[in-house]
């Protein structure tokens, strides 16, 4: 978006910035409305289940109940109990809703379309779920009053227990898909299910940890079963008892963009986020946010349906739940998943053979080494087609070395440039000109012996693209020996 | 084995599972609900609902001012004054019924031995102040002409177990 802004004559700091608060209200105001009609979702399906109707008074169908409620809600007259602490009384919720929504900067719509493409998005998404505690916290504490006090505990306790879980299958995930980048983990799905699956679930060492990542988001989110701190009825209203209008409304929007936020995450780390679910041509014709949202919904529908299954979990069944069952099984599943990719996927590295071809324009570009890169998740898969990459560096240089050309096949070559515009002593990054359109890049290049047995490995990104792609690399007298 | 399949069970979330299929089957089923405005449930002949003062087939007022109803009220809700009527017959001059007193027990239309005092079908007759709901004579009568219909088919309905 910030190019198509410059290419209207911006300078690029106004067009960064305009593309950014462009994008923030992109995903803020729908996700607003997502929220309403989820919560009309919500009730309609509750009631569904119990043979009854739902609302459906209020505009078609009931659609515009929950802009009803929001009215109802913001009218009411805000009230601070007197003996509560006033500024954190007020700033709880506000912490709650800004929390949860901050969490959607990093989750990818489509290829391409996210807000902040940041290579530890999935570790952001954890790190942000982690704040929405200290609101509980704080409004429990604010409030000044028993059972809010008492509540905001049990729950504050119950939110992080699951977050432990939650890492430990963050992890799994990061370890097949090679990547904390929320792309890259849907990229690493593609395909990976016998080959025309997009998803990672099918897989049978990671669909026990899908199972686990949904329970624990329900718990996480404190939705049913888990949800003894809000339809508490020993303790009023849990930790929002004190809360009235505005506050109590970003609460329990907060909570709800939360929900959906656990719903989506199921989605992009599990079953392929905006892929279709098969690999399969006429499937993605379907744009990507489309297949996101349905899958979303699909979980969303799932919350709805075990929330009107299933009775509530008592605290101290709740409380061994997440540490004496979930944590040693996320665990035992991490040594698991580690020790099954590394007898597959990283153990020898003879399955990456360099073909004729590849020699001959070796000579030809006259480059120093060939890099053969592959999607981070089909690592070892032979079958892919690999991008090879030539690189150029003076004879005798180290390969962490700011000095590097990028060189492509004869009938590229003039037409590709890798120009290097910073170094970082690891690799560089500058903008990889393509046929007169420039595509900004980042190649690394280093020396790491746990993937690569002391070779160079290359990892090239595609900024634009959201490709990353890693290899490793073999000089060109190794390949001529060979 | 009973606790290896105690154990699986529990590991698969059978069970649990299967408790959710059934509630699936319930999420399609036809919903009870009813529309209410547009749709009512079927109510009984000896529902007790708003009061009525009846009449005879000829239009005279059916109330010979006995008492008995007010003297029966377990909470005192009727007041009656009478006086003989121009033509000299026994008639009441007053006749209130204060609903948000009465108890809708149906003790006054059991004493009353004229079948003057009913209580009909009707119970949507909300009103937006207090006052309205301190029903009078002419309220009652009004009543009485507009539910008619109605109450004589319920008193039918309902003559063989009276």
């Amino acid at each position: 978006m910030t190019d198509t802004f410059v290419s209207w004559g911006m300078s690029y700091e106004w067009a960064w910035g305009v593309a950014t608060f462009a994008g923030i209200l992109l995903i803020a105001l729908p996700l607003m409305l997502a929220v309403a009609m989820v919560i009309y979702v919500d009730r309609k399906v509750l009631a569904a289940i119990m043979m009854r109707r739902g609302p459906n008074v209020v505009g078609p169908f009931g659609l515009l109940q929950s802009f009803a409620d929001g009215l109802k809600v913001f009218l009411q007259e805000t009230i601070v109990p007197s003996a509560a602490n006033k500024g954190l009384f007020l700033i709880a919720p506000i912490l709650t809703f800004t929390v949860a929504l901050a969490a959607w900067a990093v989750i990818p719509f489509n290829s391409g379309a996210v807000l902040a493409d940041i290579n530890v998005g999935l570790l952001y998404v954890l790190a942000i779920s982690s704040l929405s505690v200290y609101g509980v916290v704080i409004a429990g504490w604010a409030s000044n009053s028993k059972y809010p006090f008492f509540s905001a505990m049990r729950a504050a306790a119950q939110m992080i227990s699951y977050e432990v879980s939650i890492g430990f299958i963050l992890i799994c995930v990061v370890l097949w898909a090679g990547t904390f980048n929320l792309n890259g983990i849907i990229e690493a799905q593609r395909g990976h299910g016998l080959g025309f699956v997009n998803a990672f679930v099918f897989n049978p060492l990671m669909f026990p940890m899908w199972v686990l990542f949904f329970i624990s988001s329900l718990a996480e989110t404190a939705r049913a079963p888990f949800d003894l701190t809000e339809a508490e009825s020993e303790l009023v209203a849990g930790y929002q008892t004190e809360y009235s209008s505005m506050s109590f409304a970003l609460f329990w929007l907060g909570e709800y963009a939360n929900i959906l936020l656990m719903c989506m995450l199921n989605a992009i780390l599990f079953f392929g986020g905006w892929l279709p679910p098969f690999d399969w041509e006429p499937l993605y014709l379907v744009p990507g946010w489309i297949w996101l949202f349905a899958k979303t919904f699909m979980f969303f529908f799932m919350f709805s349906w075990i929330w009107a299954t299933v009775p509530r979990f008592r605290y101290d069944q709740l409380m061994r739940l997440g540490w004496k069952i979930f944590l040693p099984l996320s665990l035992a599943f991490v040594v698991l998943i580690s020790g099954w990719l590394m007898l597959t996927r990283y153990g020898e590295q003879t399955n990456l053979s360099y073909d004729e071809p590849t020699r001959e324009a070796l000579v030809t570009l006259g480059a120093s080494d060939v890099c053969q890169l592959r999607a981070p998740g089909r690592y070892s898969d032979e079958s892919t087609r690999a991008t090879n990459v030539y690189l150029y560096r003076p004879e005798g240089d180290a390969p962490n070395s700011d000095l590097m050309d990028i060189k492509y096949p004869a009938e590229l070559a003039g037409q590709v440039r890798f120009r290097t515009e910073r170094s970082n002593g690891f690799g560089g990054s500058g903008q990889l000109e393509w046929v007169n359109s420039a595509r900004p890049a980042k190649l690394g290049l280093g020396v790491t012996d746990v993937i690569t047995d002391g070779r160079p490995a290359a990892i090239l990104f595609l900024e634009d693209g959201n490709q990353a792609l890693m290899g490793d690399c073999r000089t060109a007298s190794e390949l001529k020996a060979s | 084995m009973s606790t290896l399949t105690h154990l699986i069970k529990s590991y698969t979330l059978w069970e649990f599972l299967k408790a959710h299929a059934l509630t699936l089957k319930y999420f399609f089923k036809p919903k009870v609900t009813i529309n209410y405005p547009f749709e009512k449930n079927p109510i009984s002949p000896r529902f007790r609902g708003e009061h009525a003062l009846r009449r005879y087939p000829n239009g005279e007022e059916r109330c010979i001012a006995c008492k008995l109803c007010e003297a029966v009220c377990p909470a005192l809700a009727i007041t009656i004054e009478s006086e003989p009527r121009d033509d000299g017959s026994r008639r009441t001059t007053r006749y209130d019924i204060d609903m948000t007193k009465c108890i809708y027990c149906g003790f006054c239309q059991e004493a009353c031995p004229v079948d003057a005092i009913v209580e009909g079908p009707n119970f949507e007759y909300a009103t937006e102040t207090r006052e309205e709901l301190l029903y009078d004579k002419t309220k009652l009568l009004a009543n009485g002409d507009k539910w008619e219909r109605a109450i004589a088919a319920n008193l039918e309905a309902d003559a063989p177990y009276r």
